[in-house]
């Protein structure tokens, strides 16, 4: 005891700062670090979900204004034009409808191959015509304006014995796209039609009303498979 | 009356009588004092810090959870707009690849019309075939030697074509006993 009390009195004036010390290390390494690693994790979680609830929010917020109707006549305008699946009597119609406004001889119709690319499905429809050039020319416009999405593939244009009158095989490509099937993740925005896909569905509309195609939903009668072939 | 204190004051001194041991304990207590002072402070100002981190902590935790609740909030709300959504989403795709579809150039319409545009009148065409690949046969017959060459020139002028043509070949040219000239052209396009 006499010991400690000499001890104590001989470095009084270096115990205090060192117990001092130790309190403080302790607190820095116990206490204070793991309180700060917290801190930092929760303020980055914070500011995670703080802009996911934002988002989320004016997701929400945007879908509930959405008239759910009239989306589904604007999806319906939008399928007329690139249809879900392989409609053979959507491309039969329009073709139809365009050689017969382009004062085209329709003589025969086939199909081709089914190919796809980078931007969508599609399949070759063969059309075999016989008109003027003025008609094919007509053709070839009426084809940028026509509701169904169709591409020219290729021209095989040849003279009959009627002067002035000549036998084309327009080879056309009819797309089509399949639905999405997954809506992707839930913290996504929402993506709404921008004023040139609204101008372009408005113009698909009027399309379809110019030349108004047959497809599997206005098709009367007994309707088949769409795709006979399948 | 100043000059006189200053005078008293210089004269004062002071004089300590005590033992030079307790002269050095009471300097030693001093500074232990001195010390014991300055380490109570220091640990206390650590032991606020740390409580101040610890409330900032929980406050911030507690921030988490409401802003969660809010985020659970709307999650739900979107679940029950979950057709709806389906829906949006279904359009915006289709009309984005309407869009990229309907930008496609189309080349072989473009095509048609560009050496359509340039067979002159008198020339009577036969065949004219155009593929994907951008090749163009055409097999005509022209009167006489003059329009075949002016078409031709049409053809193979930049300018006219709009740099658009990169390759024109004529292949059997035959003249008839009519003194009318059949021919083959093939064309082939700039992709």
């Amino acid at each position: 005891m006499i010991e400690i009390k000499r001890f104590v009195n001989q470095y009084q004036l270096y115990i205090w700062p060192f117990f001092g010390l130790v309190l403080v290390i302790l607190l820095c390494f116990f206490v204070m670090v793991p309180q700060i690693k917290a801190l930092l994790k929760a303020r980055e979680v914070f500011v995670d979900i703080s802009q996911k609830a934002v988002i989320l929010e004016q997701k929400a917020d945007d879908l509930q204004l959405i008239d759910e109707q009239e989306v589904k006549n604007d999806l319906q305008i939008a399928l007329s034009s690139l249809p879900a699946q392989k409609e053979l009597i959507s491309a039969v119609s329009q073709v139809q409808l365009l050689t017969a406004t382009s004062n085209l001889d329709l003589k025969d119709v086939s199909f081709g191959s089914v190919s796809s690319n980078q931007e969508a499905d599609g399949f070759v429809i063969k059309a075999s015509v016989e008109g003027t050039i003025e008609s094919f020319k007509n053709f070839i416009a009426l084809l940028k304006v026509a509701p169904l999405t169709m591409s020219l593939e290729g021209i095989e244009l040849s003279k009959t014995k009627t002067e002035g009158v000549f036998q084309t095989v327009f080879a056309l490509k009819s797309y089509y796209q399949n639905i999405p099937i997954s809506l992707g993740d839930v913290s996504i925005p929402l993506a709404l039609l921008s004023d040139s896909e609204k101008e372009q569905l408005k113009k698909i509309g009027d399309y379809y009303r110019n030349i108004p195609i047959t497809t599997i939903d206005n098709a009367e009668g007994v309707k088949g498979k769409l795709d006979p072939f399948h | 009356m100043p000059t006189t204190q200053k005078l008293k004051r210089k004269k004062t001194f002071s004089l300590n009588l005590l033992p030079h041991e307790i002269i050095i304990e009471e300097q030693t207590q001093i500074r232990v004092n001195f010390a014991r002072k300055m380490s109570i402070i220091i640990v206390f100002i650590f032991i606020t810090i740390s409580l101040m981190i610890t409330i900032f902590g929980l406050i911030l935790n507690s921030r988490v959870k409401a802003i969660q609740a809010r985020y659970s909030v709307a999650e739900a709300r979107i679940e029950s707009f979950k057709t709806k959504e389906g829906l949006v989403l279904a359009l915006k795709k289709r009309m984005e690849k309407i869009a990229v579809l309907w930008n496609q150039p189309s080349g072989v319409s473009d095509s048609f019309n560009l050496v359509a545009a340039l067979i002159p009148d008198g020339i009577k065409t036969y065949l004219f075939s155009i593929n994907q690949g951008n090749k163009i046969t055409l097999s005509a017959e022209a009167p006489e030697v003059g329009t075949l060459k002016g078409f031709l020139d049409k053809l193979i002028d930049p300018v006219v074509t709009r740099e658009r043509i990169s390759k024109v070949s004529l292949e059997g040219v035959t003249q008839g006993p009519d003194g009318k000239l059949r021919f083959e052209v093939g064309v082939t396009l700039k992709n």
